[in-house]
């Protein structure tokens, strides 16, 4: 408390933002954010995704240039011009998933691109015995002759941090530190922090995990839709109440669904548990019906999908589809099954890019469209037709790249690649991830439709309030176990997001309640 | 042909023209925009340049004997460049495929000069040698999870040692007076058996890349293999067939080489790889693979072969004609990088 005291009573702030904000094309992601950082202070960043918060992290670390508003730091007009910069001036960004070079060394991964030596010649002993000095400034336990893809995930991350710090940096910006890591390393990565404040390093610390950051940081400020929703000591503040700011006054319904669920039970999971990331997880799609997965970003959903679908062999556990056993089948023997998965990476998981519409959309369902291994063109034609106009897809014609598509109409080509399967279940791995406002109530409406007309879909999306609005049932998953079944109609975001990320326990208890009203 | 035409057509036009003006552009002019925008024009254009080139800076170049050379010529690396082709369209690479020639061409001699093989039954061990020696290079390559560059580097070597072995290194000739024999030299009208049987390999090949669902799901792995995987295609045995393609059509071509020439070298194939390549890449397809073009590659080896038989008739030493060739590899390689840079400006 005497400390934080002290804060207030410094005369100036370390770094003061006013009205600080940033437009992509007419999309406000930052929206006149003001905000006073104290030197020495641990500050946590939370809000939804899409809240702004990694824009306005990478306005400080110089990777974005804020298109109005001030910062000031140490009382001068900061307006880096890249990271580099910015790294120079004392702020540097330490990302989730780490930028280092798995096979140097760790003292060689410090001083990368600011060796020391002579003429050209590196002083290796220099190196080390600065970088040793550095992680025991830290107080960790590393090796500096380890190598990034030796070591824990949770080190790598210290092995950034030394880099940082080796920089000269003075505000240390941590997006996402502990999304990857465990129970251990998260007390390592607290301590570690707790060491780096005491070493006089202001602390940008940016998570979902609400608990942990009200543990961490001495204030927490809110972001929702590019706005602060307002800053909090942390020690006057609980989890609730910073849902509560997360999720902020009750919007409009983003889509209003008409639920079909049959009798009929299609998928069956039972006892699933996948390397450490999934822990015995049962729960059962009917025909018709939507079941959303909400969990935080990295948390095992992607991993679900996979093993479903036949990518992930090694899982334990029991997986019927219409009373059929899927493990040990690979894709091609799902697809044959009937299931179709629309990956979350489109570019890299979906798209054939340098294939034109056509090709893109019937290549799962070729093998169906041919005789003797002969393609029927007429067919595949036909087909593509069809769901170009069904879909609403904007293309100058099926022989278009799909490269020159919008996302939106590229993800229509997906699902429609799918559609044409005649999936028993279709899995949607955030399928409205970077599209347009437009082309995601499209998206919306096609999966009513797609359920309405009996198909069983399993969906996740990045956004919380699509999830909800889109699901029949919302499974929360949390430390890769399965913690709650929240009904639709009981399904509002604050509750959900409570038992994602907030306050376990509380919610569950909501949960009980507004589920025992019923 | 249709099928990639398609593909290069959107790309070219997006990167060299507004998309409105090719709506709005009368159907002539769009016809022949499509001819000339095709990824196989320049190739052509190069093609129609160098032959008037020779044909008038030589004496020699248009008389027919000389034509009734390289066409056969053309006819045999044409048939290998199309299973490169196909292996390039699928994102790997083939540098076997000139020992896969040599092994089957010096197998089947063997077996006809030695074993008294008729040398139309002997043509079916060509075939037999070339696919199994293919489908090692795919089996090797996917069971050990290595590129198709680094097993065909190690089995090229391998089967041109198996050939010397077989052959006892000598020179297998006396094969007898089969008509097997004379299909380098009689034939219909300009065009040598030979020629006619390499055209008609090409012709197939091009309908087969259009009409099968091998062919696309092949050029699925070449475009995107994460993507592909997760459609059901499997990969591992796409990736055996296709090289097992190439070497069925190395054999086939070591067989025509064969009745050709009358007798196997060991030395016969040799830089056969880097034609094939090389005339695939200048055809048109991509070496980063997702697309190929068959009728492409015959312009490819076409130009590349027409070029060296133009220089060996100037009177250039071989090093240069080889230059040359490099030059125009590179060349082709660097307009492919401008097309595609071009394409992903224009992306929305």
């Amino acid at each position: 408390m005497e400390e934080r005291a002290d804060h207030q009573m410094t005369a100036k702030p370390l770094l003061q933002l006013s009205n600080v904000s940033k437009y992509f094309g007419g999309v406000k992601a930052v929206d006149g954010v003001s905000l006073t950082i104290e030197t020495g202070e641990i500050h946590g960043i939370v809000g939804e995704n899409g809240a702004g918060k990694s824009t306005l992290m990478n306005i400080l670390a110089g990777a974005i240039h804020c298109d109005a508003g001030e910062i000031l730091f140490d009382g001068h007009p900061y307006r880096p011009s890249s990271a580099g910069i910015a790294r120079k001036q004392g702020i540097s960004i330490v990302f989730q998933e780490t930028a280092l070079f798995p096979a140097l060394p760790v003292y060689a991964n410090v001083f990368i691109d600011r060796e020391l030596g002579h003429y050209g010649l590196m002083d290796r002993k220099a190196m080390r015995s600065k970088t040793e000095e550095t992680l025991q400034r830290m107080g960790v336990d590393l090796s500096v002759d380890d190598t990034p893809a030796a070591i824990s995930v949770g080190k790598r991350q210290w092995v950034e941090i030394a880099r940082a710090l080796n920089d000269g940096a003075r505000v240390l910006i941590l997006d996402e530190p502990n999304s990857c890591l465990d129970q251990r390393e998260t007390e390592a990565l607290f301590g570690l922090i707790s060491n780096l404040r005491r070493e006089g390093i202001t602390i940008l610390y940016v998570s979902h995990r609400i608990e942990e950051v009200l543990r961490i940081a001495d204030r927490v400020t809110v972001l929702r839709d590019g706005h602060k929703a307002g800053t909090w000591e942390s020690a006057k503040v609980s989890p609730g109440d910073i849902v509560a700011a997360m999720v902020g006054r009750k919007v409009s319904t983003l889509f209003d669904r008409k639920s079909a669920i049959r009798e009929e039970v299609v998928l069956e999971v039972r006892d699933l548990a996948c390397g450490g990331m999934l822990e015995g997880l049962s729960f059962t799609v009917r025909a018709g019906e939507v079941v959303g997965l909400a969990a935080l970003a990295g948390c095992g959903i992607t991993e679900l999908f996979e093993t479903i679908f036949g990518l992930r062999r090694e899982a334990a556990g029991t997986v019927l589809l219409s009373g059929f056993p899927l493990k040990g089948l690979d894709p091609s023997e799902t697809i044959r099954k009937r299931v179709g998965f629309v990956p979350s990476d489109r570019r890299g998981y979906g798209l054939m890019s340098n294939w034109n519409v056509l090709e893109n959309m019937t290549i799962a369902v070729l093998p169906r469209l041919s005789t003797l291994g002969l393609i029927n063109h007429k067919a595949t034609r036909q087909v593509s037709d069809n769901y170009v106009h069904d879909l609403r897809i904007a293309t100058e014609g099926l022989e278009k790249q799909i490269l020159l598509l919008s996302g939106g109409n590229q993800q229509k080509v997906l699902l429609a690649r799918w559609l044409a399967t005649d999936p028993l279940l279709l899995l949607l791995d955030d399928p409205t991830r970077g599209i347009d406002v437009g082309a995601k109530q499209d998206i919306y409406a096609l999966v009513d439709e797609v359920a309405s007309r009996g198909v069983a879909v399993l969906l996740t999306s990045s956004e919380l309030d699509e999830v909800i609005a889109l699901s029949d049932r919302v499974l929360v998953l949390r430390e890769g176990q399965l913690m709650a079944d929240v009904p639709h109609q009981v399904a509002d975001k604050d509750l959900v997001m409570t038992l994602v990320a907030g306050d376990l326990l509380d919610g569950k208890r909501r949960l009980e309640a507004v589920s025992a009203s019923r | 042909m249709r099928k990639s035409d398609m593909s290069s057509l959107s790309a070219q036009e997006a990167g060299l023209s507004n998309p409105r003006e090719v709506i709005n552009a009368s159907s002539v002019v769009r016809i022949l925009r499509s001819v000339i925008g095709s990824r196989e024009a320049p190739v052509f254009a190069g093609l129609a340049v160098v032959f008037t080139f020779f044909a008038l800076a030589t004496k020699f170049f248009l008389t027919p004997l000389n034509l009734f050379g390289i066409t056969r010529q053309i006819a045999i690396l044409a048939v290998i460049s199309v299973g490169e082709a196909y292996v390039i369209s699928c994102a790997e690479i083939d540098i076997s495929v000139g020992a896969i020639y040599n092994l089957a061409n010096t197998a089947m001699a063997v077996l006809i000069a030695w074993k008294g093989f008729n040398p139309w039954v002997a043509v079916v061990a060509a075939l037999v040698v070339g696919a199994l020696s293919g489908l090692l290079n795919g089996a090797l390559s996917v069971s050990l999870g290595l590129p198709t560059l680094i097993v065909t580097l190690g089995t090229m070597s391998i089967y041109r040692a198996l050939a010397f072995a077989v052959s006892k290194g000598s020179i297998v000739g006396n094969l007898g007076t089969s008509a097997f024999f004379d299909i380098g030299y009689k034939g219909l009208g300009p065009f040598t058996y030979v020629a006619i049987a390499g055209l008609i390999i090409v012709a197939f090949a091009a309908w087969y890349q259009r009409n099968t669902v091998f062919s696309r799901q092949v050029m699925g792995i070449g475009s995107n293999a994460a993507a592909a995987k997760r459609v059901g295609i499997r990969i591992g045995l796409r990736k055996i067939g296709v090289m097992a393609l190439s070497g069925l059509l190395c054999g086939f071509a070591g067989a025509l080489g064969l009745g050709m020439i009358g007798s196997a070298s060991p030395e016969s194939g040799t830089g056969y790889e880097m034609l094939a390549i090389a005339a695939v890449v200048i055809g048109g397809t991509p070496l980063k693979g997702g697309s190929g073009t068959i009728w492409g590659t015959l312009l490819g080896i076409s130009l590349v072969l027409i070029i060296q038989d133009g220089l060996m008739l100037m009177g250039l030493p071989s090093p240069w004609q080889l230059a040359i060739t490099g030059v125009i590899l590179l060349f082709a390689v660097a307009l492919q990088q401008v097309i595609l840079m071009r394409t992903q400006r224009g992306q929305v």
